[in-house]
């Protein structure tokens, strides 16, 4: 545990930790950043509290994209823009290096607990806590090539590409040119670097994950520092110029715009070139998924930032939001904890049914377990994070 | 380290990772035969998804013909007359068609595809074209209940010859050709998937390999957008089967119009494979093999759409994707 995480930054003293939202001159804290967060928590918690979930609500067997896939990646957005707020003056290698570590073997336990298993070789070496520290690590070092919005701008179109071409070029492999869950280059590739047990050709449900997934990932996290380094640069210019949030909206607006012409552009280039399927779709996390949900994702944090980062706050904005900031400032905890709680409750009890299902049964109001439930939980994990928010503890590697 | 030379350095490793990737991806997977199922309404739809088809040696290649073409007028001994051009190359049928619905047109219009498919196997080394004379006859099949007739000119038969299949292997084991019965003009979507039942469960025996199969593909069927409008009801009962039923196979895709909002992949057939079907001599002599086998089943030389898809066969082809 730590001080406020510098994730999110104050325009004017990016460098202290310790700053507390407080009218300035050069303006008040970005807090746009934890409100989309916070809302992104809520969903990934109401979600995860679903103890029957309807097919075309979860994970999508394969092909397209289902509202249970949009979770992790805005996650991994909101990610990519908070590292850049935290990297925006410097890269500190050590702490870097460190907390990705930590975070790697925090993913390796975290699995274990899900997986309910202590047998490393049927670990998910590449879960996705282990894809979130390799996406700090990855996202670091490039800030050592850029901190700018249009330089970030640039790794996305390069990684965007990159990735496209991965999965175009080894399309043409498949039959027809489709990659389907026995023909795609993540079988290979994870299987020779973390063991075949890692690609069940999606029949483990989170699978494929590993190097193909973790670069497709890297194209969410660096749209999402791009966001970061553009709010941050229009903050700026705002600040100096006496103007308002109000300013970000073009920029905003026209960079999500970008995002979204470019992964059309990834769709209709090189797929249409090599005559290769190249789908939108999460489990292979491909370019045009990932930059269709940054686009969306810029249009929440650009609402956020109108309504939120002014000085003085609009009150009627500001209190409502505060269980929403909170929970945004300990996204970590809320995301990885709401995700070990529940795969805990999923376990059966010794009459078989899962525990979560007998407290569901237990607490229901007016004949509403699945209600009752997840608001249960909501307000748990609420509690807990404003609590810790009161108290200044932030939980971060 | 100056800005430049960090971005350089930057796309280089990007550029190596992703290399190194690629070729590590492709060279661990195993050369692994499938079965590519081309399902054809009728015996000269098969240039529709020649994209998908051209230039894959790992993939043996199966054109299920769903009918055998026999209601075309051309086999009327007038139109026929009309519209054949031998001296521009276009081949006589064989045997004389006797007329819509007659066993000899049925023939004709099964020997202008293997034709088809053996002239572009000249040029294709990939395509199977080396046929017999003379086709297996398996069946007849089980009807698993679903009521297998055709129609010819009112008149529907539903006998055990409906439900017979004629198969051609290659011999050069490329591929083959199944043709079912199903009735030109009144192929059903239930008629369409037990075919394709059938032939999942029964290719084995009819001599197709024993690999897994893996895409389906449907020829082109588009009604309402600005392609090629071409409602033609065998075509929409293949793409009504094959984006309902799910047949258990690889993934099942539909020719279809690149505005259609289900389209989800383009290809474009090669120069070789478009001047080895459509080619014409300077004079206007058909070369290419549709031209040529096909001539006879249209007045004018084929219209080719010369880039987009204002035709029914074009270069640029689109597909939708179900059930992967």
């Amino acid at each position: 545990m730590s001080a406020p995480e510098p994730t999110s930054v104050e325009v004017s003293s990016a460098a202290d930790p310790d700053f507390t939202p407080q009218p300035k001159r050069a303006g008040v804290r970005i807090a746009s950043l934890d409100w989309a967060r916070g809302w992104m928590l809520v969903a990934s918690v109401t979600v995860n509290s679903i103890l029957v979930m309807p097919s075309w609500f979860d994970h999508a067997t394969w092909n397209g994209v289902n509202p249970v896939d949009l979770i992790f990646p805005v996650f991994v957005t909101l990610s990519g823009c908070g590292l850049a707020f935290a990297m925006a003056r410097t890269v500190k290698v050590v702490p870097l290096l460190r907390r990705v570590a930590v975070l790697f073997a925090l993913g390796l336990a975290y699995n274990a607990i899900v997986e309910w298993s202590l047998d490393v070789f049927t670990w998910r070496i590449t879960g996705v806590l282990q894809l979130y520290a390799a996406l700090v690590a990855l996202v670091g070092l490039l800030h050592l090539v850029t901190k700018t919005w249009q330089g970030w701008a640039a790794i996305t179109v390069v990684l965007a590409f990159a990735h496209t071409s991965l999965l175009t070029v080894y399309a043409t492999t498949c039959p027809a040119g489709v990659l389907t869950r026995a023909c795609n280059p993540s079988g290979p590739l994870d299987a020779l670097l973390f063991g075949a047990h890692m690609q069940a050709q999606g029949i483990a449900g989170h699978d494929p994950e590993g190097v193909v997934t973790i670069l497709g990932a890297l194209v969410s996290a660096s749209a999402g520092a791009t966001l970061g380094h553009l709010m941050l640069a229009v903050r700026r210019r705002a600040v100096a110029a006496g103007r308002g949030p109000a300013t970000a909206i073009a920029p905003m607006l026209a960079v999500c715009t970008g995002f979204v012409i470019l992964a059309g552009a990834t769709l209709t280039t090189l797929p249409i070139l090599l005559g290769v399927q190249l789908p939108v779709m999460k489990r292979l996390w491909t370019a045009p998924f990932a930059l269709l949900i940054a686009a969306g994702t810029g249009v929440l944090l650009l609402l956020g930032h109108v309504l939120l980062d002014r000085a003085p706050a609009w009150r009627v904005i500001e209190a409502p939001s505060y269980p929403l900031l909170a929970l945004g400032r300990n996204s970590l905890l809320v995301y990885f904890g709401s995700h070990i709680l529940m795969s805990l409750l999923r376990h059966p009890a010794p009459d078989g049914v899962p525990i979560a299902q007998r407290i569901a049964d237990a607490i229901a109001l007016f004949g509403r377990p699945q209600l009752t439930f997840t608001l249960l939980l909501l307000a748990f994990w609420t509690v807990l994070a404003v609590v810790l928010h009161r108290r200044g503890i932030y939980v971060r590697p | 380290m100056r800005p430049w030379l960090r971005w350089t350095l930057l796309v280089a490793i990007v550029a190596a990772v992703v290399g190194g990737m690629t070729l590590t991806a492709t060279a661990l997977t195993p050369a692994t035969r499938t079965i590519d199922v081309l399902v054809v309404p009728h015996p000269d739809d098969e240039f529709q998804t020649w994209s998908l088809v051209e230039g894959r040696s790992h993939e043996y290649k199966v054109f299920a013909v769903m009918t055998h073409g026999e209601e075309t007028g051309y086999c009327d001994e007038d139109l026929l007359d009309a519209a054949l051009q031998a001296e521009q190359g276009e081949i006589v049928p064989s045997p004389a068609p006797a007329g819509r619905w007659s066993a000899e047109c049925e023939a004709a219009r099964q020997a202008a595809f293997l034709g088809f498919l053996s002239q572009m196997s000249e040029s294709d080394p990939t395509i199977p074209g080396d046929f017999a004379p003379a086709a297996q006859v398996h069946g007849p099949v089980e009807s698993d209940g679903t009521p297998i007739c055709r129609v010819d000119d009112g008149t529907t038969r539903c006998d055990d010859a409906v439900r017979q299949v004629d198969v051609w292997l290659d011999a050069r084991d490329r591929g083959a050709v199944v043709f079912f019965d199903l009735g030109d003009g009144d192929a059903a979507l239930d008629e369409i998937a037990w075919a394709l039942r059938s032939l999942v469960a029964h290719g084995t025996e009819w001599g197709l390999p024993d690999a897994p199969i893996g895409p389906m593909i449907g020829a082109f069927a588009n009604d309402g957008r600005p392609c090629h409008s071409y409602p033609h009801p065998d075509h929409v009962a293949v793409h009504m089967a094959l984006w309902h039923v799910d047949f258990g196979v690889g993934p099942q895709l539909g020719a279809t119009c690149f505005l259609d909002s289900r389209q989800r992949m383009s290809a474009v057939v090669s120069p070789a494979g478009l001047d080895a079907a459509f080619a014409l001599a300077g004079d206007g002599t058909r070369i290419g093999a549709h031209g040529r086998h096909y001539g006879w089943l249209h007045n004018e030389v084929y219209p080719l759409a010369p880039s987009g898809q204002s035709e029914l066969f074009m270069p640029f082809q689109s597909f939708w994707i179900r059930f992967n």
